[in-house]
């Protein structure tokens, strides 16, 4: 038996159902709380277990009876009752299709919706892939970076060993090598003293210079020399090697350091004194500390005779240098040589082009001195 | 016109059979000690060269004694110096090497304007005195030479 009557809560109703504080049985609230003033009694039935489906006219008389629920049309009057009750119906059923339509378009929303969902998961998802992908590659590519610079970092270590290694062993053998390069050079040296080759001469001549270095500074005449006119271009090292190759030489008074026609072609330079240099009976002029004398036949390209006769004035110190020593000397100190004297001689051709007069009271004084002795 | 040295030259080492050796002082670089040196004149043979030298030089009778050609050239450059003797642009000298064995150390006759001095050395002291290193090379040689004949 069917029955279609629908119900809905009364304000008493729903106090109780807000607030049932134990005043109606568990069955007798679930029914209260389905009633929706929309679905009729069978509705309900359906909806509740077979236990309360049973007693469901009974708890209805008694909520009814309560005043818990009423008839959802017991606030109308009955005289529109009926008129009202056909308006509803085709009311209700009306708003029922309209529910439908309304139903079916949140479905085709709810469809869109989903589908819309599932496109946006399987972007998701592909993108989760990209980067899972992408992270994994660069993981992947950091990781045999990582291997390499392991694997260089062995093999740098590794070279390193090798190289300590090959030092070690360089190192010892290096000990007896030089040992043996020590009894060479002596036996070098002991063969060199019997066979001089020039090239060999020459770097004999070399550590020769070198200690002349240091000897050169305790050279007795070293200041006195250093201040001479001739050496005012030499570096202190040149002047050194100069000593080296240079003579000394003394002279007393009137003693003849060299005669008009002699051999000869060292030349000298005069340290201490003065000298009178003269041809024939001509006296040509006299020279004193720091001018030199004799390097025409060095000069000059000429045989090598003496073109002037020299006498010491005073007792006279002198260098006296051999121009094949300077031949075999270093070019720098050959060159500084060659300069002085060329030096020397321009002095010398600016002092004889001075007025004819001054030169002529010179030869007078130089020949009454001549005389005087 | 100029007469100018030849580049051509001849050092004869005049030694002994004991190996002493005849040096001279130039008289041009007081000091400085050598064989016998010249240079050839103009038509000359070398080996006349050697003998005029020698007898320019020191005095000897070259007829009595030998005198052996070495074979041995030596090239060098020309003391500076010494180039205006040479045509110009002459730098280098080419010297051939004699000797002349004498039995025993004899007086020797020096020419004054050559040389200020002479010497009988032994080869060892004569190889440390000379000042070119041709005439060095020279009288190792010749001591070279002699005990390789006698061993």
């Amino acid at each position: 038996m069917s029955n279609n009557r629908v119900f809905a809560r009364t304000r008493l109703g729903n106090e109780l159902l807000d607030d049932p504080k134990g005043r109606i049985s568990g069955d007798e609230l679930l029914l209260i709380a389905m009633i929706d003033g929309k679905t009729s009694i069978d509705g309900i039935a359906q909806k509740v277990p077979p236990s309360v489906r049973v007693n469901l006219d009974a708890i209805f008389a008694h909520l009814l009876s309560a005043k818990f629920i009423e008839d959802s049309h017991a606030f109308e009057s009955p005289a529109e009752q009926d008129g009202k009750g056909q308006k509803d119906r085709a009311a209700k059923e009306k708003s029922g299709a309209e529910l439908e339509a309304e139903l079916a378009g949140v479905r085709a929303q709810l469809e869109a919706a989903r589908a819309k969902q599932k496109e946006i998961e399987v972007g998701f998802h592909k993108l989760r892939l990209r980067v899972s992908t992408y992270a994994e590659v660069r993981l992947a590519k950091l990781v045999s970076k990582l291997h390499n610079l392991e694997a260089k970092t062995m093999t740098a270590e590794e070279v390193r060993a090798n190289y300590a290694g090959e030092l070690k062993d360089a190192l010892d053998s290096l000990q007896p090598l030089s040992q043996a390069v020590a009894e060479l050079q002596l036996t070098l040296d002991q063969t060199l003293r019997m066979k001089l080759s020039q090239t060999q001469q020459e770097q004999l001549q070399k550590e020769r210079e070198s200690e002349t270095a240091k000897m050169a500074q305790v050279h007795p005449h070293y200041k006195k020399l250093r201040g001479l006119d001739f050496f005012k271009g030499f570096a202190n090292a040149e002047m050194m090697q100069f000593l080296k190759i240079a003579k000394w030489q003394e002279a007393a008074a009137g003693e003849t350091v060299l005669n008009e026609g002699d051999v000869g072609m060292p030349f000298f330079i005069i340290v201490s004194g003065r000298v009178a240099v003269s041809k024939g009976n001509f006296m040509l002029a006299t020279l004193g500390q720091g001018d030199f004398f004799g390097e025409f036949a060095y000069l000059s390209g000429e045989e090598p005779y003496r073109s002037a006769r020299v006498d010491a004035e005073s007792t006279c110190e002198f260098l006296m240098i051999d121009p094949l020593d300077i031949e075999f000397a270093p070019m720098r100190l050959r060159l500084q040589v060659v300069e002085a004297l060329l030096r020397g001689q321009v002095r010398r051709t600016m002092i004889s082009s001075r007025p004819i007069d001054s030169a002529r009271m010179d030869e007078k004084h130089h020949v009454m001195e001549n005389l005087s002795r | 016109m100029a007469h100018y040295k030849q580049p051509v030259s001849v050092l004869v080492v005049i030694y002994t059979t004991d190996l002493d050796v005849l040096l001279l002082e130039r008289a041009d670089h007081p000091g400085y000690w050598q064989s016998v040196t010249g240079s050839r004149e103009p038509g000359e043979e070398l080996r006349d060269t050697a003998l005029r030298e020698v007898r320019e030089e020191t005095g000897l009778d070259v007829s009595r004694y030998a005198l052996t050609d070495w074979s041995m050239q030596n090239e060098y450059e020309i003391y500076s110096h010494w180039r205006h003797r040479y045509a110009p642009g002459v730098t280098r000298n080419t010297e051939h090497v004699f000797g002349l064995q004498l039995p025993h150390r004899v007086e020797i006759q020096i020419a004054p304007r050559e040389h200020l001095a002479s010497q009988w050395l032994d080869w060892q002291q004569a190889a440390e005195k000379v000042f070119s290193p041709s005439n060095r090379e020279a009288i190792l040689r010749l001591a070279g030479i002699m005990h390789t004949l006698r061993e």
